[in-house]
């Protein structure tokens, strides 16, 4: 289990955040979620998957990942 | 803003209706464009205001034609009721030649056979012969004139004629015969070019057929329902399985797939497609079950566009039928004259003439001549030629291509994406350090990354079979290049100003003409790669094809004049200028013209679109991504350059089948016209009768569409 600090652009509103919030439980249903809209920032815990994994499932939600790193 | 709109029209006999519904049409408020073809039957209006089908075909019904769907192509046309006119037209006049010619004109009496006869033809000209008859009326009321204006006086004037010579109770010969033939040859040659005409269409309804109809749509209970496929919306689901065409765009979203894209855009081997894939309206699924979401509604496929573009370029028309179109104008008039000459000259001036050697002689030449072949001539090649183009991913927006394909003594391309693949690979990997874990960070900070350079650097090392390092930080700086960390380590990936940027020394990386990217740690730069766009596959080919037809050849670029000169050295291209700015293209375009060369610029459509319009001719790439965004004369399907070649080939062929056709429709009249007046009796000692004249009227019609059925076999074979 790990967790990241992802920044992803392209969210707007709640509705973006739970979109995001949602692939992401789709990949690892037990990984906690939080996202901050303001900073652009979401922050994964408890994940069974690979960056890239995380990556591809924010992205193919639409949004796009500049940048993470491990925590 | 103008609109375009096409659509199928009913009840056109000839090329001279076509020219009347051109005329009337343009003269409608808000209509700033008409054209119309005899061949496919089809009117294309362009109009500053929206018009519906129903206001086009009031217009239309006022003028004594109506309104088709297209793509029902004229199947009606040979409805029953005209196969009915055909088959009563040819048993009545059949008897009656048995009436005409003895044994029956001897049993019941000379002047019992002459009424029989009249009763007859009555019959004949009531019911098959109408459309002729009201030909002639509508010559009398508007002035208009068509091939059943000739028809219906030649046949009128034999049954007046025979009337009066019943009245007048003289023994002249009586044409009653002639009438009720002409009409069932000329109905019998009118069925056969129907169907050869069908025939010639079905290049065109073979496009259509690939449109399909209906489609699986999942609905909101997610059941599966089959719907009309225009009435699909963007984002609806629809299921494609094996041996069903895709009805719409869209992207495929569970399922996988082998399909058979080759009406789209001549790709001939299947390709197999996956979630995420984009799957277009007309691929035949040969293999699989998928589920895709449309991108776009049922009405603007990608599919319906070439469609659109390849049905509004038939109306339009090449500048050699500009003029055919004027000699047909005038032809029927000039027929009226001709044929009353021959009368006058047969009954008044001539020793051997008599009223019925007139009658016979004016008569034949009304039925002889023939607009109608004149008519077809040009249409039929260009409907071939633009259809067989359009199967091999070659989509003509304007017919005159053909003919402007001719003139072209310069070409002028564009760079990337046109000679080059547009996508970069690496060339060259240079490793400068030993550092084992190079390839594989190289590897994992590029997938990360969607930028084009990223994809190519990742694209490279697909077949080393490496992993994924499991990144601990991962950052993209747009438009420099990525920083990432590894067990501690910062890595860093992109260009060379980034590399300097981030306190890299690079003195020791060479000058180069291509791109080069870096990848570095620790202070040193580990490895270069050099990442070029190479070559199509055919380039080479198109190049030495154009050369040996002695075509100047220029490669024109916004590159750096350094990157062209070396691509141009490749191709063997001797002008070439870099550094160009779009605006300069159309420029440098514009001054070759002012030469005197008639200059065909090849592009990748959208950014070259100012030198496009610029050029004699035009031809820019399409990936298959929109049909709509691409400009020029002629789309080049796939951006595959082969298709170049087969365009300059097919061209040929295609304005030689017009030529010949013109030859073939001109040579009927011109010969056929002095015949049927008398005019080489001297000779000949033979005057042609009526019947055997419209005989030889449908054979004409005849040669012209046999003429382009062989261009289209002799297109097939190009390849």
């Amino acid at each position: 289990m790990k967790n990241y600090l992802f920044s992803v652009e392209g969210m707007t509103c709640g509705g973006c955040a739970s979109k995001v919030e949602k692939a992401l439980k789709a990949q690892s249903s037990t990984c906690s979620v939080s996202v901050d809209l303001a900073q652009k920032l979401v922050e994964i815990k408890d994940i069974d998957k690979t960056a890239m994994e995380i990556k591809s499932a924010i992205e193919n939600s639409g949004f796009k990942v500049t940048s993470f790193k491990g925590l | 803003m103008s609109l375009k709109k096409t659509v199928g029209i009913k009840g056109m006999t000839c090329a001279a209706c076509a020219n009347i519904i051109e005329s009337q049409l343009s003269k409608i408020d808000h209509v700033e464009q008409v054209n119309v073809s005899f061949a496919t039957e089809q009117a294309t209006i362009q109009s500053d205001l929206e018009m519906s089908d129903a206001q086009i075909n009031e217009h239309l019904n006022k003028l004594g034609y109506s309104i088709r769907p297209i793509g029902s192509a004229s199947r009606e046309d040979l409805s029953f009721l005209n196969q009915h006119k055909l088959i009563l037209a040819l048993f009545v006049s059949l008897f009656l030649m048995i009436f005409h010619m003895s044994p029956l004109g001897h049993y019941i009496g000379h002047k019992s056979n002459q009424w029989v006869q009249m009763i007859l033809a009555s019959v004949v000209m009531a019911f098959s012969g109408r459309t002729f008859i009201k030909g002639f009326w509508q010559f009398l009321l508007t002035g208009k004139s068509t091939m059943n204006t000739l028809v219906g006086l030649g046949i009128i004037s034999a049954y007046i004629h025979g009337f009066i010579v019943i009245l007048s109770n003289s023994n002249d010969p009586i044409y009653f015969e002639a009438a009720a033939m002409i009409v069932a040859l000329i109905l019998f040659g009118k069925w056969l070019e129907e169907k050869a005409k069908r025939n010639v269409n079905s290049e065109l309804q073979a496009l259509m057929d690939i449109s399909a109809s209906t489609a699986m749509l999942f609905n909101q209970e997610n059941e599966l329902i089959e719907v009309d496929a225009r009435s699909i919306e963007v984002g609806q689901k629809v299921q494609v399985r094996t041996g069903e065409r895709a009805s719409v765009d869209g992207t495929i979203v569970k399922g996988q797939v082998l399909v058979d894209s080759s009406a789209i855009n001549g790709e001939a081997m299947p390709t197999s497609l996956k979630e995420g894939d984009q799957l277009l309206a007309g691929m035949l699924v040969l293999e699989g079950i998928a589920v895709s979401v449309a991108t776009k509604d049922g009405k603007s496929s990608e599919l319906q566009k070439a469609l659109d573009i390849i049905l509004s370029s038939q109306s339009s028309r090449p500048k050699i039928q500009v003029l055919c179109d004027q000699i047909s104008n005038v032809f029927v008039p000039i027929v009226i004259v001709i044929s009353s000459l021959t009368f006058i000259y047969w009954f008044f001036v001539s020793d051997i003439g008599s009223l019925s050697l007139a009658v016979n002689n004016a008569i034949s030449v009304l039925v002889i001549a023939c607009p109608c072949a004149l008519g077809l001539a040009t249409p039929t090649a260009v409907m071939v030629g633009s259809s067989v183009l359009a199967q091999r991913g070659l989509w003509c927006t304007d017919t005159s291509a053909m003919e402007r394909a001719e003139k072209i003594t310069d070409v002028v391309f564009d760079k990337t994406g046109t000679l080059s693949q547009g996508k970069p690979q690496v060339s060259i990997y240079k490793k400068l350090a030993n550092n084992h874990s190079t390839d594989a960070m190289a590897y994992s900070m590029a997938s990360f990354s969607n930028h084009p350079l990223s994809i190519s650097i990742a694209k490279s090392f697909t077949q080393s079979k490496l992993s994924f390092l499991d990144l601990e930080s991962f950052e993209e700086i747009s438009g420099k290049g990525i920083i990432a960390t590894y067990e501690g380590e910062k890595w860093y990936l992109g260009s060379l100003k980034f590399m300097q940027d981030n306190g890299f020394d690079i003195s020791m990386v060479p000058d180069s003409e291509s791109t080069i990217v870096a990848i570095a740690s620790k202070n040193v730069i580990e490895g270069l790669f050099t990442i070029e766009d190479p070559i199509k596959e055919n380039a080479k080919e198109l190049i030495s094809y154009l050369h040996s037809k002695g075509k100047t050849l220029h490669l024109v670029s916004g590159d750096r004049q350094i990157v062209v000169d070396r691509f141009a050295d490749r191709l063997n291209i001797s002008h070439r200028s870099g550094d160009v700015l779009p605006t300069d293209k159309a420029r440098y375009i514009q001054d070759l013209e002012k030469k005197g060369k008639k200059v065909l610029m090849i592009g990748d459509g959208l950014n070259d679109a100012a030198a496009m319009s610029q050029a004699t001719l035009s031809m820019a790439m399409d990936e298959g991504i929109d049909a709509a965004k691409a400009v020029g004369h002629v789309i080049i399907k796939g951006a595959d350059l082969h298709r170049i070649v087969l365009f300059f080939e097919m061209a040929k062929k295609i304005m030689s089948g017009i030529r010949s056709n013109l030859f073939l429709s001109f040579i009927f009249n011109v010969v056929g016209i002095p015949l049927a007046a008398g005019l080489f009796y001297h000779w000949l000692k033979f005057f042609l009768p009526p019947n055997y004249a419209s005989i030889a009227m449908g054979s004409s019609s005849l040669s012209v569409l046999l003429n382009a059925l062989r261009l289209k076999h002799s297109l097939k074979q190009i390849h």
